[in-house]
């Protein structure tokens, strides 16, 4: 009950690109997940991160505190387009990205190859 | 008087039952007549709020959460009961940098944000018993007559 899936998959743009796919509703009860798998990738090299959100419906501030924290984590690394974008969020979650102000800095793309190219 | 309609839920203060309350309430807004936008705002804020009483309220203690639906003619209320040590989550700090560079923002106030930005009151009250109620209300758009 309220455990989300994430997928890692990479692609190859300008730059390589890393795809977190996740899967279930983000809560305060499963956001951990997710710090963990991005801190192990960014750990582990990647600077470009999607967030797949096609298989998320829902997002409370735990999972804008997560996003937060990649964001943060991305900005620290030594690669000046370090980045996180999202892919497909759904409309509560755009809603909620503009209401606090997220959407200035995390760009949003409703196709994956865009996503990837964009960085 | 008008007729209300009175649900309620009871689970464990635990995180993982964060879905089954969102649930819960996603269903009482939709049947009270909220807006697909308000059964979406009023699920959030209920969610933060659980969530807050749960991580602050109960912390590493176990307890109950009610949560009590009271859908009228004009509004959808929504009654949170705990047992936990006093506690008040409207009283965090409520984030409201969102206008500094991500990277600058101390996010710890937002779920209090969500709360009130998605009802049109929130209130604390502390029970007789020396339990926490944080009652949550929605006002139903006026329907337009045929």
């Amino acid at each position: 009950m309220g455990e989300i899936n994430i997928r890692v998959s990479q692609m190859e743009g300008r730059v390589p690109v890393s795809v977190l796919h996740v899967s279930g509703d983000i809560d305060a009860g499963n956001h951990q997940q997710l710090d963990d798998k991005a801190a192990e990738i960014i750990d582990a090299g990647a600077h470009h991160i999607i967030l797949d959100l096609t298989e998320t419906s829902y997002m409370s501030s735990a999972g804008f505190r997560s996003m937060h924290k990649i964001h943060v984590a991305l900005q620290a690394t030594d690669s000046e387009s370090a980045s996180l974008k999202l892919l497909k969020p759904s409309d509560e979650i755009r809603r909620l990205m503009k209401t606090i102000g997220f959407d200035v800095y995390i760009s949003t793309y409703d196709d994956l190859t865009e996503a990837v190219n964009s960085f | 008087m008008m007729e209300e309609n009175i649900s309620s839920l009871r689970v464990a203060s635990d995180l993982g039952n964060l879905e089954v309350i969102r649930k819960f309430v996603e269903q009482g807004a939709k049947e009270s007549g909220l807006s697909e936008d308000g059964v979406s705002g009023l699920r959030l804020a209920v969610d933060e709020a659980c969530a807050n009483i749960i991580m602050h309220g109960y912390r590493e203690l176990s307890g109950d959460i009610e949560i009590t639906i009271t859908a009228g003619a004009d509004q959808i209320q929504v009654a949170l009961e705990d047992w936990a040590p006093s506690f008040n989550p409207l009283k965090r700090a409520s984030g409201r940098d969102f206008d500094k560079p991500l990277d600058q923002r101390a996010l710890g106030g937002m779920g209090v944000f969500l709360i009130r930005d998605n009802t049109d009151s929130a209130e604390y009250q502390l029970r007789d018993d020396g339990g926490n109620r944080l009652i949550l209300t929605c006002l139903l758009q006026p329907r337009v007559a045929d």
